[in-house]
């Protein structure tokens, strides 16, 4: 009995020993995976750990494509009128507040044009609405720029009142 | 209006002499811009196969390609219109076995038969249709000096929803077949001078749109300018070496020229304005484009290198969508009006600016190879489809797209001859393929 | 127009035609030769209206064969300098002797452009090629400035086509004096290259062209 109780308690030292030595392969395959994760490893847990949240310790209302306002072009024009910089003085402050959030700016025309060049004129509109953001403090790594042209119109009129709607930088949320 | 051409038959008559000949003249009073009058005369076929074409197709498809040439007025022996008042007949042979085909054309004038052109025609019974379409452009060829355009295919962007995709079909309609399938938006098809690639403009990448290239007769897409900010309006040159085409990666939209697979990029505006459009003259000595740095839209001209700008016409206002003859002496354009555009064309150098098409909107012209006709995307009578213009002053003819909503069509180069052409003993006709 | 009208008319002119040519002793169509003036193949009663009716037998317009249509300033040569000038257009073709079929002068192209031809294969019959050829050389002519209004004024040019429609040995046959107005009726041909093919049925390698472009300012 003797011999047994000591070849089980080898058998457990080894299993231990293979144990810990698993573990410790493990570890060592943690640290390759790709999010760009805090250069700690944890040799402790097997699994890796998930990056850590963002820094803000108190919760935030969640940013919503509502809470950014169009803005709207004369025809042929990319031309910022007023009321379009009223709208980007709320947008400006918005991303000033809220550095977690990056945006695309698209450009958009109605059907007056030819394609090629709505393509160039909403880029335009785009690219004038990010550089009034600019202007204004916003950081321009986070604004994207992209212009549809006249291929994504928002409405399908063929009169004033749809080609007003369609005349546009757009912001949508990244 | 047609004037009637007066006929005069008249005998010479020979005192003495054995050179006594009748002779039978036509004047014709209406002059230059009268239409040669064909007859059509169904091609004779023993029997044929089963679901071997039938000779009834070919005698149609033959009859629709002289048609469209403008060139011809065509009248149809199997629907029993008389041959009136023609100068020449059509007709031949169609025999199908073995899995070939061969068509045996002939024209003869009317009506003493003689012949004015005998060509054999082979290929494999899958590609009727192109035979047909080479004799179509032979029998062009033997009454101007210059090729048809029957064998010609058009690329277009079908609408689907919110996507566009790139199409292909023959000019006749038949064969169309997508060559995208990306549900994204694709725009701007060009050809490459020998018909076998289309660079095109999409936004399947998911941002800006990029340029890619894909062979006409379908495959992989091969980017070819995926640059930061706008990718757009690819334009091959006429040696096929270059791609002129509209970036904005360095913060303007600029007309620069790329190599064939897009790389070494040579800026060639240089301005605050929007260029884009470019589009080659056929000697590749001259681009045309648009530019508004003179406040709107209006068709510029400038050398290859970028000199010498010039803006193309001061008859019309608004002028964009710039496309060059390939004959080289007028160039195609749109004016936007309150309903959208107008068709016009100048003369390369400016003038003679005249309106050819008007109602709805008229956008994207594109030539022909041979510069006869101008196809175009227009919501004259309902949803966009394609139209062509022969110049002529009569209203434009809608092309068959299968009830697609068609846009942005580009005209293919010339075909090159793909079934065998075997001249017969008796043919002294040029064997084709005119430059 | 009827057609019982223009087969009266038509009957009425082959009479005429028959005593003409009868007359002429069996060449059929073209009589060459210094003292012949007579080169349409169809009366010129029968030529579509608007044709200035041809002077018949121009024994003014008589021409030495090879005159070049420069002038030799100084040298007095008297008729063959100014050929083009009496009002009536001559009708009459010199230089190598031809024997084949034509095409009277008809209204074609440009306003005021009169254009004919006659070709020098004896026995060409197809009479759409030398329409299609008069048609296509007359779209290519341009009227050049400084003419005067309504003096009629005719140059013929002679050029050979191949069997494929290549365009070659083009040279001014009768000048009209004016050197501009020889030059756009050559450059009319220059620019029509390549013509249609030649019919199949036509046996030659080439055929010799005289086209004849008789222009009036309006």
């Amino acid at each position: 009995m003797r011999k047994t109780r000591a070849l089980l308690f080898v058998a457990a030292l080894a299993f231990a020993a293979l144990f810990a030595a698993g573990c410790a392969k493990k570890a060592a395959e943690a640290p390759p995976t790709p999010p760009p994760a805090p250069p700690v490893v944890q040799p402790v847990t097997p699994e890796s750990t998930p990056p850590p949240a963002p820094e803000t310790p108190v919760p935030v209302p969640t940013v919503t494509a509502g809470d950014f306002t169009d803005v709207f072009f004369d025809l042929d024009s990319h031309a910022l009128r007023d009321d379009a910089k009223l709208a980007l003085d709320l947008t400006a402050k918005l991303l000033r507040d809220r550095v977690d959030v990056n945006i695309t700016l698209e450009g958009h025309c109605d059907e007056r044009g030819t394609v090629e060049y709505n393509q160039a004129l909403g880029e335009r509109r785009a690219n004038a609405a990010r550089d009034y953001l600019v202007n204004a403090g916003v950081s321009a790594g986070r604004i994207q720029t992209l212009s549809y042209g006249k291929e994504r119109p928002f409405a399908e009129g063929h009169d004033e009142s749809a080609w007003a709607q369609n005349r546009r930088a757009h912001f949508v949320l990244r | 209006m047609r004037r009637l051409p007066l006929i005069v038959l008249l005998a010479a008559l020979a005192a003495t002499g054995a050179r006594a000949q009748t002779r039978e003249v036509r004047i014709d009073i209406a002059g230059s811009g009268r239409r040669m009058q064909l007859y059509c005369e169904a091609f004779e076929t023993g029997r044929l196969p089963a679901g071997a074409p039938a000779a009834r197709q070919a005698d149609e498809v033959l009859a629709a390609d002289l048609e469209q040439s403008a060139v011809f007025l065509v009248s149809r022996a199997w629907a029993g219109q008389p041959p009136f008042d023609v100068e020449a007949v059509t007709g031949g042979r169609w025999k199908v076995s073995g899995g070939q085909v061969t068509l045996e054309g002939e024209v003869r004038d009317f009506p003493a038969r003689r012949p004015i052109l005998s060509k054999v025609y082979r290929g494999p019974v899958a590609d009727w249709r192109r035979l047909v379409h080479q004799f179509a452009d032979d029998i062009v060829l033997q009454f101007t000096g210059e090729p048809g355009v029957a064998g010609t295919r058009i690329a277009f962007m079908v609408v689907e929803g919110r996507s566009k995709e790139l199409w292909v079909m023959d000019l006749d309609g038949a064969g169309a077949r997508s060559l995208t399938r990306d549900r994204s938006i694709a725009l701007s098809p060009s050809w490459s001078p020998d018909g076998s690639l289309l660079a095109f403009s999409t936004y399947r990448d998911g941002g800006s749109p990029h340029l890619y290239v894909v062979p006409a007769t379908g495959g992989k897409l091969y980017p070819v300018s995926v640059r930061p900010g706008l990718n757009t309006s690819p334009a091959y040159s006429p040696d096929g070496r270059e791609l002129a085409c509209t970036l904005s990666k360095d913060g303007n939209s600029e007309i620069y020229v790329l190599d064939a697979r897009g790389g070494s990029p040579r800026r060639l505006t240089d301005n605050r304005a929007i260029d884009t459009s470019p589009c080659w003259s056929p000697t590749g000595r001259e681009i045309a484009f648009t530019s508004d740095r003179s406040g709107s839209p209006q068709v510029h001209v400038m050398d290859r290198d970028g000199g010498n700008v010039r803006r193309l016409t001061y008859e019309v206002d608004y002028t964009d969508s710039p496309a060059w003859s390939p004959r080289g002496d007028l160039v195609a354009f749109v004016s936007r009006t309150s309903m959208g555009f107008d068709l016009y064309v100048c003369g390369a150098g400016g003038a003679n600016a005249r309106l050819v098409v008007s109602g709805g909107s008229n956008e994207n012209p594109r030539w022909s190879p041979d510069g006869r006709h101008l196809v175009f995307a227009s919501n004259r009578e309902g949803p966009y489809a394609l139209f062509v213009s022969d110049l002529d002053g009569r209203p434009p003819r809608k092309l068959d797209t299968g009830a697609r909503t068609a846009m942005s069509p580009s005209w293919s180069p010339s075909p090159s001859h793909m079934a065998t052409t075997v001249p017969t003993n008796a043919s002294h006709s040029n064997p084709g393929g005119r430059p | 127009m009827t057609r019982g009208a223009l087969a009266s008319s038509a009957v009425v002119h082959v009479a005429f035609l028959a005593v003409v040519f009868a007359v002429r002793q069996g060449e059929p169509l073209i009589v060459a030769g210094p003292d012949a003036v007579q080169v349409a193949l169809i009366e010129p009663g029968a030529m579509p209206r608007g044709v200035p009716a041809p002077a018949p037998a121009e024994k003014a317009a008589m021409k030495v064969p090879d005159i070049q249509p420069e002038r030799a300033e100084g040298v007095k040569l008297v008729p063959p300098k100014k050929p083009a000038r009496p009002a009536a257009p001559v009708r009459e073709e010199a230089a190598p002797p031809f024997s084949g079929p034509s095409l009277p002068y008809a209204r074609v192209g440009s306003a005021g452009l009169s254009g004919g031809l006659a070709v020098d294969a004896r026995d060409f019959e197809f009479t759409y090629y030398l329409m299609l050829i008069r048609n296509k050389v007359a779209q290519n002519w341009a009227p050049p400035a400084g003419l005067e209004s309504g003096r009629p004024v005719r140059a013929v040019v002679y050029f050979r086509v191949g069997r494929g429609g290549g365009v070659s040995a083009i040279r001014l046959e009768n000048g009209s004096g004016i050197e501009f107005f020889d030059r756009a009726s050559l450059r009319a041909v220059t620019l029509s290259d390549p013509l249609p093919p030649l019919p199949l049925g036509f046996p030659g390698s080439d055929l010799g062209i005289h086209f004849g472009f008789e222009y009036a300012r309006p």
